[in-house]
């Protein structure tokens, strides 16, 4: 009886310590370096809220990368090698994105991931450098996304570019003196602010309040009494998507009659269902270009017919699509035309040796040797009454 | 000047707000010891059911409020008949009744969030108030209804309290418990009509806040806090005393960002509540207690 008791426990040693082998050859082998040779399909992972306030922007991203992914597959994929899109949910949330991203690269094995939120790439910036993953910012403009990792490219363009020239712009076309900025408090809001007023006062305005709120705040009372107290001529709002458009509106209902000015998330259907009126003349800068232009109206009338919808947040949707069919595509096909095979190194190279791209949707995409991109930025304005977001000019 | 006036003005305002959902959380806290936190729950129900009424389904608003006040009472009483009854029953301590009514809370805000969404909704659609200037202060058309809707709610239900039958047991047995019931009050029957007026009381409330600023799968949770904070501000053992616990609040947090940054608005709450917590345990209009059971 003990012998038998003894020999299974022998059997037991042998297969626990074969099971844990084969899972440290597992671990061990970095995602980055699994396909030297052309994998059977490009996986990418793709992490994006899902649940939580920021989901249906989030859903509309995932939505847009599995119909531009589905669309180069149907053209027959990468010569011939199909991509295949995983998707994980970050909730917006840093510590949910690490954990997202993780399970795509432990589990699917990817080496390139795109992601958004300020907040969440700069959490998993790190750990893609260790993971020796790419990781693609499609959708945030932190200015300190630039440099946050050595594996990170910014597709969006970053908010110190744009911003930049709004301000300026305000300060110098539109004549405004008093300026004035209402943030989040987030890394995206407090830098865009900060950028905001640093090219505001240089243009020779000056800054008379600034005024924050956390995410997901619904009431801007005191905000607006201060802001109306301190009576600018020109406020610039770097909030959400949900939350700018109830700023607007309260903003106005206090009596404050301001320029607004704000960037890509004043372009959402709540800014026109929920702000009404109050936003009639926001001004807001853009990097894409508008929406009746060919390439812009080919992507909004393909998503429209692919998912029985309108599109929310659609200049965000346009950089999307581009990275997802035209960009990523093209750094595969060319890193396998180098030999340097299918690794997030590998395809950060070809992306900074190409260099240039020909998107249909955000307009001509040229990457910096730093890993960001520089756009033509438009300006735009919120028209109420036709119920449309118009060109306004051209800032360079 | 102009600027804490106007500062005083909205806290005002926010603090009617908060009043119509303390004083409902308070009547039913000094009556039944109970501290219901799925108030929170009812009022982002009671939201979000106006919200499909009229916005969804194109009802009149006045329609909306009205059949929201009769779910919400049921449903608030419903939570009274079929949780907090069989614990008493069972002679469940206060602290496992408080655990029920958070899960309650946390299920309810769950469940709306699935069926909802978390998108913010707003009660007014796009409509932007109109406003005018009242000396050196901006006051708008939703800000006045408010106070207006607010005053009106709380003399109603002094004069219920003061008036009715029910109104009087309720009195009697936050008063007074034994002696209460030693006199022939029913504390089944009265805890019950106490749940559903509680219930009634938070539409307005929520339909306010829909309109002032907007509704949110998860609101309840903080709303409920500033209730509880409202009535042990005001003094728990006074069924009125959250009306201006809840005042004090609201002001509190408008006119501390006079000096201080927007973003520390809700902790001023927090502060109000620790410093009446030290120096006045009682609240304004509260009873001495000897001893809290939790």
């Amino acid at each position: 009886m003990r012998s038998v008791r003894e020999a299974r426990r022998k059997w037991g040693y042998v297969v626990g310590a074969g099971l844990l082998a084969l899972c440290a050859a597992g671990w061990a082998a970095p995602a980055g370096a699994q396909s030297a040779a052309t994998p059977e399909e490009y996986k990418i992972g793709f992490t994006t809220p899902l649940t939580g306030t920021n989901a249906p922007f989030g859903r509309a991203f995932a939505e847009t990368a599995r119909m531009a992914t589905d669309d180069v597959n149907a053209r027959g994929g990468v010569d011939g090698v199909k991509i295949r899109l995983i998707v994980e949910d970050t909730a917006a949330d840093p510590k949910q994105g690490i954990a997202a991203f993780q399970k795509l690269v432990s589990v699917d094995r990817v080496p390139v991931v795109s992601s958004a939120w300020s907040t969440v790439i700069m959490a998993t910036a790190p750990v893609a450098d260790r993971e020796k993953v790419l990781l693609i910012n499609h959708g945030a403009n932190a200015p300190s996304i630039r440099g946050a990792g050595k594996l990170l490219i910014s597709f969006f363009p970053l908010a110190d570019l744009d911003i930049k020239h709004l301000a300026r712009y305000a300060a110098t076309k539109l004549g405004k003196k008093r300026g004035a900025v209402m943030y989040v408090n987030n890394d995206t809001g407090r830098l865009n602010a900060k950028v905001f007023q640093e090219n505001f006062e240089a243009a020779g305005g000056k800054i008379v309040a600034v005024e924050s709120h956390e995410a997901d705040a619904i009431e801007f009372g005191a905000q607006a009494a201060k802001m109306r107290a301190a009576q600018p001529d020109i406020i610039h709002i770097p909030s959400l998507v949900q939350e700018a458009p109830r700023i607007v509106k309260q903003f106005r209902e206090m009596g404050i009659k301001a320029q607004f000015t704000s960037y890509s998330v004043a372009e959402s259907k709540e800014m026109l269902s929920v702000a009404g009126e109050a936003a009639d003349g926001l001004l807001y800068t853009s990097l894409a270009p508008p929406a009746d232009q060919p390439g812009p109206k080919a992507l909004i009338d393909r998503y429209k017919a692919t998912y029985q919808k309108d599109p929310v947040a659609t200049a965000y949707l346009m950089y999307v699509w581009d990275l997802h069919n035209t960009v990523l595509p093209e750094a595969i096909r060319y890193a396998k035309k180098q030999g340097w095979g299918y690794s997030g190194e590998a395809i950060r190279r070809a992306m900074l040796t190409q260099k240039t791209y020909d998107t249909k949707a955000s307009g001509k995409t040229v990457f910096e040797d730093d890993g960001t991109v520089n756009k033509v930025v438009y300006l735009k304005r919120v028209n109420v009454k036709e119920k449309k977001f118009e060109y306004a000019a051209t800032l360079d | 000047m102009a600027l804490l006036l106007q500062l005083l003005f909205n806290g005002v305002v926010v603090g009617a707000v908060y009043g119509l959902l303390a004083v409902g959380f308070g009547l039913i806290f000094t009556t039944t010891r109970i501290f219901h936190f799925a108030h929170g729950a009812v009022y982002t129900l009671a939201g979000y059911i106006v919200y499909s009424l009229t916005t969804t389904l194109g009802w009149p608003l006045a329609a909306g409020i009205a059949l929201a006040m009769g779910i919400c009472g049921v449903v608030s009483g419903a939570i009274e008949v079929a949780i907090y009854r069989p614990l008493r029953a069972r002679g469940a301590s206060p602290l496992v009744v408080l655990i029920a009514s958070l899960s309650i809370l946390m299920l309810a805000q769950n469940l709306l969030a699935i069926f909802y969404g978390n998108e913010i909704r707003s009660l007014a659609g796009a409509v932007v108030f109109s406003g005018f200037e009242a000396g050196p202060i901006w006051v708008t058309s939703i800000q006045l209804v408010t106070i207006a809707t607010c005053g009106a709610l709380f003399g109603l239900l002094k004069l219920f309290l003061r008036y009715s039958r029910y109104g009087k047991i309720i009195r009697a047995l936050a008063n007074n418990y034994e002696a209460a019931r030693i006199i022939g009050a029913d504390p089944d029957r009265t805890f019950l009509v106490t749940f559903v007026i509680g219930g009634i009381l938070v539409v307005p409330a929520a339909v306010l806040v829909g309109m002032l600023t907007g509704l949110k799968p998860f609101g309840g949770t903080s709303a409920v806090l500033v209730a509880a904070i409202a009535v042990i501000v005001g003094g728990m053992g006074s069924i009125m005393g959250a009306a201006p616990g809840a005042l004090i609040i609201g002001i509190s947090e408008n006119l501390a960002v006079w000096r201080i940054a927007t973003e520390w608005q809700t902790a001023v709450a927090f502060s109000v509540l620790l410093l009446f917590i030290i120096f006045k345990p009682t609240g304004f209009f509260g009873q001495r207690v000897r001893k809290m059971e939790v």
